[in-house]
């Protein structure tokens, strides 16, 4: 077992260390293994680190041994997104400029919260610079490959993260999705990621890209997974000003609940800009779900070009300190685009402001009649590395309408063809558990399922 | 007379000094590609028509 447990899930692996079946370091060494192996091919870390993971991973045996609790997410590898803090490294979010930073004293919120949980570290993964960006081809620490076909792309910004959970890397990791940087990913490289509503989870300690639409989410390769670690994060955090104070709601127990559900397909922009794959695979999820109904989002289109701007002007101030000082410091693929940002009047982000409540108030009337809504996650499946800037600042094109407004999402990998691409199941603000349980029933109708992939 | 684009490259290049950034020449061509990519969402959001009651989203929560 312990020589091909990187391919086990969360849940598996956590109950395998916790009846005493396996330890955590074996688990861990078995993934460490894997991660020599695939690491050369597809450049999923930053940094890793295995010495912490070692000493985490036999915390969780010690505790196991001495009777306590492991926490429930014992011994379970995963890894985190170059932004979130990490205790010892400056947290580089996919920068060379910030390794000028002081090394982060502290874990971010999240990942303080994962190592409570038993989860054991194995590093920071490879992302576009400053999460701008849906391909992970940076620069300055070069491209992820995606798992599937080590030609393309593993999408972006969290590209690492999701490569590595789609080969083994680690049952489970975490990033960032301010414009879709959970769920493209999880498109290209074939597993399910939880963008939960804006608020519901603590960015404290993790590097911003725009604070009023950044959100922060787990990645797995099975919805068991996914509810189980999205439980662990959830809670209130005093130093993130967006986050909303409420008690989490567990999703993980009423997962297999059947409950009937009202579901739509979303029409209009999210038919046009999809093409036939992608509109394959949400039929192949509204068939699997019995879903007829469609309705359309009129302000998706608007909502959309109102986070274009709103990111790009945000992005901008955000490092208009390094763009007037070491311009040439940036990526060249997001040192354009922030300067650009740069020269927006304010009164462009105030419309694209007001714009976005507009498309708000449309997206809550779709509710009163659905409960959950069915939407590519991406236009194509992957493409291949290199592609003109044109095309990638258009991969996009489906998400961002819907992190525009906060919305939650999990996106659910579906398979009709040769590559992998997502479905997004969108719900009504905190409402995971209907997405999640929505995502369920497709991975148990054989319609939306993971695997580790050798690449 | 000087033509079109050098007079959209002097109106860039004031702008941006206007926001504190010195743009080199050679960040021209980049800055050129994000503004083509700007453009058109500049454009749909600029065309659409709202009522005063329609307020901005906004970080700020009390």
């Amino acid at each position: 077992m312990s020589s091909a447990s990187y391919r086990l899930g969360a849940v598996e692996l956590a109950g395998a260390i916790r009846r005493k079946e396996i330890s955590a370091v074996a688990v861990l060494e078995s993934v460490l293994e894997r991660i020599a192996l695939c690491q050369p091919k597809l450049n999923a870390f930053r940094v890793i680190l295995s010495e912490r993971a070692r000493a985490e991973a036999a915390a969780v045996d010690v505790a196991i041994a001495a009777g306590k609790d492991p926490g429930p997410l014992a011994g379970v590898p995963y890894g985190a997104k170059d932004l979130f803090d990490v205790a010892g490294l400056p947290t580089a979010a996919g920068s060379k400029i910030n390794l000028d930073r002081l090394a982060a004293t502290a874990d971010s919120v999240l990942v303080a919260r994962m190592r409570a949980a038993g989860a054991v570290l194995l590093g920071v993964q490879t992302m576009d610079e400053y999460a701008y960006g849906f391909t992970t081809e940076n620069a300055h620490y070069g491209p992820v490959h995606n798992p599937h076909d080590l030609s393309r792309s593993a999408g972006g910004s969290s590209g690492g993260s999701a490569a590595a959970v789609a080969a083994g890397l680690g049952a489970l990791s975490i990033g960032s999705d301010t414009n879709g940087s959970i769920r493209v990913p999880s498109s290209f490289c074939g597993i399910f990621g939880l963008k939960p509503t804006f608020g519901r989870l603590p960015r404290s300690g993790s590097f911003p890209f725009v604070y009023d639409i950044d959100h922060v989410g787990p990645f797995a390769r099975s919805v068991a997974d996914l509810a189980h670690i999205y439980d662990v994060l959830q809670g209130w955090d005093s130093s993130d000003p967006a986050c909303v104070r409420r008690a989490p709601d567990l999703t993980f127990p009423a997962l297999a609940t059947d409950t009937p559900l009202r579901i739509a397909v979303l029409g209009g922009w999210f038919e046009d800009m999809a093409t036939a794959e992608a509109k394959s695979a949400v039929a192949a999820a509204a068939d699997a779900l019995s879903a007829r109904d469609r309705v359309t989002f009129k302000a998706a289109e608007l909502a959309r070009s109102a986070a274009f701007l709103i990111s790009v002007a945000s992005g901008a101030n955000l490092h208009r300190e390094n763009l007037r000082a070491r311009p040439g410091d940036f990526d060249p693929g997001t040192r354009g685009r922030f300067l650009a940002g740069a020269l927006l009047p304010a009164d462009v982000v105030l419309q694209a402001q007001r714009v976005r409540r507009r498309a708000y108030d449309e997206a809550m009337s779709l509710f009163e009649h659905h409960d959950v809504l069915l939407a590519p996650s991406t236009p194509t499946s992957a493409p291949l590395i290199g592609a003109s800037m044109q095309v990638r600042a258009n991969i996009g094109v489906l998400t961002q309408p819907i992190s525009a407004i906060g919305l939650p999402v999990v996106a659910a990998p579906v398979r009709t063809g040769g590559l992998p691409i997502g479905v997004q199941i969108i719900a009504a603000p905190w409402r995971e558990d209907l997405a999640l349980q929505c995502a369920a029933r497709l991975e148990a109708a054989g319609v939306a399922t993971s695997q580790v992939v050798d690449p | 007379m000087p033509d079109g684009k050098e007079n959209k490259d002097e109106a860039v290049r004031q702008r941006a000094e206007f926001a504190g950034l010195s743009v080199r020449p050679e960040d021209f061509p980049a800055l050129a590609q994000g503004w083509a990519l700007i453009q058109p969402h500049l454009t749909l959001v600029m065309a659409e028509s709202l009522p005063p009651e329609a307020e901005p989203a906004a970080l700020f929560r009390p």
